[in-house]
């Protein structure tokens, strides 16, 4: 499991009340409304969530990877306890590949076609560690032995390259400048299920190896249940429920978490898929008032369609929702603010 | 119930329309070329606007390459023509040659190009092989090959679509010198759109192979065909004025081109007759660069991501 | 589901494309050889029935449904439906009765509907090509009718949209309405939800499961994930490299696989685990090779843990290594299950 250091009183990354938005033709829509989390160092945290839910704009916020019509328009990051400029582009550099660093999905489109992957693991080793040309490519093919890819294939170029090693070279370019967290957009996604379960044993080897801390942006439950110590469910742009992964998948509290679990099919348990969850996820235009889930879940209340449930905690995790929230049974019956 | 069809579709056609009109003439490059353009346009269309019937030698108002002046807003030529009359008489001609011979090049390059990149194979690199040989063909010298073959076989004065022998000569060569460019592009528009499964799709429904190059690719090449379109109608203009000026037009129905080589033939540069070489050009240039902006604002509109500076 | 017949055959199928030579090769006579993207495929489809294929990229999985849904010719073997040869069958009017009770399902919704197409058009575009109605009152029923039963109501709503106006379940169910419109006897689902969210594809496979119930239509269902496949099919065929290596009930292949490929594709496969379930994830090493050079004898054998000396020079048959349950191996029953995990250390 994970190396959690019980000296590391300050979180390796503290996620403070975050909140994004983008600019859509002149209309501020809301991404991630007051995200609250923490990453110690080495730990292993899944976002979990669909299309619309934020999980990918959160990631990309830690990283000062936002799309130039995002906008923070609320909270704060913080790195070792100190504010990162995640808005500003240039101030984010010397952050980037040296301290996060991100796998993207889909490497195909992530790798320059021109340029041998050697040199362009070597690049971001020149760039922020100041190594020389010589230095730098002897690195990247330490890395290349690490990721699994032999060294006398580092002249190749990407297209000469299978999915699955190209996804390797992707992960040797995040661990090349030494990062302390690395953010795995769906690294697996696009693989098949030999390849990711390849990639998926790599990164939890290099995790423990060293002691990297990870978060892993995923829409697979099963991908999470394999590989990480805690999961954060996000829907419409908020966390939903957190906790351990083992906790969760256990005893999971929020409606929608319970969902999301049931309809992952279960071969040695006979369980098939057998409840569809009816309506669509919400898209960034159409939110539905009070809690986002409240037009697709099977138990709310009156309460639910008037107010948003807070993030509080139950037990050894986190749920947002009006089941288990601290109002009278009164107020959630008769929707009483 | 058909009605419901029918209504549907013409509402979702409406939409587009006005959608597209609305992000086309956010372009700043837009409005001048529209603006340019509609001015010619109206003049091509109703020269009778600004000016009387085109004045010969014979009806000519005003003395020899006089300067502009209050009568003669751009002056005369060496006959004492009011330069005005000319140039505005040649807008119909300089544009309604390349609009043509932009529409004969679109149609044969489209065709074309569609059913190159549709049936790929032996069809694609034999029609490959004609459109290469009609790329480089120079238009000039096809010009002057087949001008005579066909004043020979039609006849000096004779008009064909209201155009004189000459004119239509340089209406097919530019057509036929033209087409090769568009037919490359749609080509290789019709191969990656070929790949998408919708066309397997088209074809698993039953679709017929004319049907599905009608029904589902043609459509998503208009915005192609239309941007590009507009460039080859600014390449057209320029490419009638030149070979106008090499004497291929006609002084009866005098283009811009036709009129510039008039200008020079008559000495009007060493006369300091500017307004006589003057006038066509400009008019030249405007039309052209319209039509260069228009393309370009298409062009974005349909694809907001090609374009890196804004 | 009481089903009388096959309503498919397929028999030795295989389809070779060849590699292009360059110039020199064609004026020296050289051959470049040629991908083998299906290598003899047999497979039988019941009416009704809804058979799974499993497999990787490179396993041939997608050009078997494109071969059934006649995008792309066979070069070897026969392909039976209801009991008649569709083989060497190909003309846009002959194959109008057989698309007319054949049709597909595709990947990604964007990418199968024309962006330019509302959704009725979309949707009636079938019934057009294979003169299926003879005036436009039959038309809106029957596309009302599809729409409906794919899930979107009121279908007139949806008339007029367009599909990027829809949101991904939307769409698919479109892409799904335009194949039942014909209402057919099979349908080719290739990778039908792989695309959606995780909330909404219980939703599209419900609707199959429905359509199978109540109209008898007959699903082949191809898809990479073998508990997806699990969970909506009656059988299991799963395919490497241009054949099929096992096949058998779902159960069968799910839980008691036999061929070190399908044990591999499971340990892999991850999942929720109890505490008692101390492992984790399995990974088979190295990649799938190319169809242009599959290896001698077994195709697997070099990536398979347990290969002999036999594996290496002759292709294993297909063995019956239970009631209904075939696998291509040349390790006795129930050795493979039993032998040393298929781990990569």
């Amino acid at each position: 499991m994970s190396n959690l250091s019980q000296k590391d009183t300050v979180p390796l990354l503290s996620v403070e009340g975050l909140s994004v938005e983008y600019n859509v033709k002149g209309i501020p829509l809301p991404a991630i409304q007051k995200a609250s989390f923490e990453l110690r160092a080495g730990e292993a945290v899944a976002l979990v969530g669909e299309s619309g839910s934020g999980k990918t704009t959160t990631a990309m916020a830690i990283a000062g990877l936002l799309s130039p019509n995002a906008r923070v328009s609320g909270g704060q990051v913080r790195y070792r306890g100190a504010r990162l400029p995640i808005d500003d582009d240039a101030a984010m550099r010397p952050h980037r590949w040296s301290e996060t660093s991100v796998i993207f999905q889909g490497a195909m489109n992530a790798l320059n076609p021109v340029h041998r992957i050697v040199k362009q693991i070597a690049e971001p080793c020149m760039l922020n560690l100041g190594m020389s040309r010589e230095e730098a490519t002897a690195r990247a093919r330490k890395l290349l032995e690490l990721v699994g890819i032999s060294a006398d294939r580092g002249s190749a170029y990407p297209h000469e390259l299978s999915g699955g090693m190209r996804q390797r070279v992707m992960i040797a370019m995040a661990l090349a400048c030494r990062p302390s967290i690395v953010i795995g957009d769906e690294p697996t996604t696009a693989l098949d299920v030999i390849n990711q379960a390849q990639i998926l044993k790599l990164l939890v080897e290099l995790r423990s190896k060293f002691n990297l801390a990870l978060i892993l942006i995923t829409h697979d439950l099963s991908v999470v249940a394999e590989t990480c110590d805690r999961v954060m469910i996000m829907y419409a742009g908020e966390i939903v429920e957190d906790g351990e992964v083992a906790d969760i998948f256990a005893a999971p509290k929020h409606p929608y978490t319970r969902l999301l679990i049931e309809s992952i099919p279960d071969p040695a348990k006979g369980k098939r898929v057998l409840h569809p969850i009816p309506g669509d996820p919400p898209t960034l235009l159409r939110r539905p008032s009070g809690c986002a889930f409240h037009t697709r879940c099977p138990s709310s209340l009156p309460i639910c369609t008037a107010q948003v449930p807070q993030l509080e905690e139950r037990g050894p995790g986190r749920v947002a929702c009006h089941l288990y929230s601290s109002l009278t049974h009164a107020d959630k019956v008769l929707a009483r603010d | 119930m058909t009605e419901l069809i029918a209504e549907s579709r013409r509402r979702g056609r409406r939409l587009a329309i006005i959608d597209f009109l609305g992000r086309l003439l956010e372009r700043g490059g837009a409005w001048v070329g529209v603006a340019a353009l509609t001015f010619f346009l109206v003049l091509a269309a109703v020269p009778g606007l600004l000016v009387g019937p085109l004045e010969t030698a014979a009806t000519a108002t005003g003395d020899f390459l006089a300067a502009p002046d209050g009568q003669h807003l751009l002056g005369t030529d060496e006959a004492g023509r009011d330069v005005l009359n000319l140039v505005v008489h040649g807008t119909r001609i300089s544009l309604t040659i390349a609009l043509m011979s932009t529409l004969i090049s679109l149609i044969l390059g489209t065709t074309v190009g569609i059913t190159s990149g549709y049936f790929g194979g032996r069809i694609d690199t034999w029609l490959m092989r004609i459109t290469d040989f009609f790329f480089i063909v120079p238009p000039f010298v096809l010009a002057l090959v087949i001008a005579p073959v066909f004043v020979e076989v039609l006849g000096r004065g004779r008009e064909i679509l209201g155009f004189r022998t000459s004119l239509f000569v340089i209406l097919v060569v530019i057509g036929l010198t033209s087409w090769s460019f568009v037919a490359r592009i749609i080509r290789s528009q019709t191969l990656s759109l070929g790949q998408r499964s919708f066309v397997d799709r088209a074809r698993v429904a039953g679709s017929s192979d004319a049907s599905i190059m009608v029904r589902h690719i043609l459509p998503n090449l208009v915005p192609q065909i239309a941007a590009n379109g507009a460039l080859v109608v600014a390449g057209a203009i320029y490419t009638e004025t030149a070979l106008s000026f090499i004497g291929l037009g006609d002084p009866l129905q005098p283009s811009w081109g036709t009129l510039l080589s008039l200008a020079q033939r008559a000495g009007a540069a060493s006369a300091g007759a500017w307004w006589y070489l003057g006038a066509p050009g400009v008019c030249v240039l405007t039309v052209a660069l319209g039509f260069v902006l228009l393309g370009n604002a298409l062009d974005d509109t349909f694809n907001p991501r090609r374009r890196v500076i804004p | 589901m009481i089903n009388i017949g096959d309503i498919l055959q397929l028999e030795n199928l295989q389809v070779r494309f060849p590699i292009q030579g360059g110039l020199f090769d064609s004026v020296l006579g050289r051959t470049q050889g040629a991908v083998r993207a299906i290598d003899g495929v047999d497979l039988t489809i019941g009416r009704g029935e809804i058979v799974a294929l499993v497999g990787e990229s490179g396993s041939g999985k997608t050009t078997v449904g494109r071969v059934i849904t006649k995008l792309v010719q066979p070069t070897g073997g026969i392909f039976l439906f209801d009991g008649k040869d569709m083989t060497a069958l190909q003309g846009w009017s002959a194959l109008r009765p057989y698309r007319r009770r054949v049709q597909m399902i595709f990947q990604d919704a964007y990418q199968a509907l024309n962006p330019r197409h509302t959704v009725f058009d979309a949707v009636a575009e079938p019934l057009r090509s294979l003169r299926m109605v003879t005036n436009d009152d039959q038309l809106t029923e029957r596309v009302s009718e599809a729409l409906s039963t794919a899930g979107l109501n009121p279908p007139q709503d949806f008339f007029a949209r367009f599909l990027h106006e829809l949101s991904g379940g939307q769409r698919q169910r479109v892409v799904v309405a335009g194949a039942l419109v014909v209402k057919p006897d099979l349908i080719v689902a290739d990778e039908p939800v792989s695309m959606l969210d995780v909330s909404i594809r219980a939703q599209i496979l419900q609707t199959l499961l429905d359509l199978r119930d109540q109209q008898n239509l007959a699903l082949l269902f191809i898809t990479h994930d073998l508990p997806l496949a699990w969970s909506i099919a009656d059988r299991i065929a799963v395919m490497y490299l241009g054949r099929i290596v096992e096949i058998g009930s779902a159960d069968d292949i799910t839980l008691n696989p036999q061929h070190p490929y399908t044990i591999a594709l499971r340990d892999a496969t991850p999942r929720v685990r109890d505490s008692a379930d101390g492992g984790g994830i399995q990974a088979l090493q190295g990649e799938v090779p190319s169809a242009a050079r599959v290896p001698k004898g077994c195709r697997f054998h070099p990536r398979c843990p347990l290969a002999f000396d036999r594996c290496k020079e002759q292709e294993p048959p297909t063995i019956e290594v239970g009631p209904q349950h075939m696998s291509a191996c040349w390790l006795p029953n129930g050795k493979a299950k039993t032998g040393s995990s298929t781990a990569t250390p």
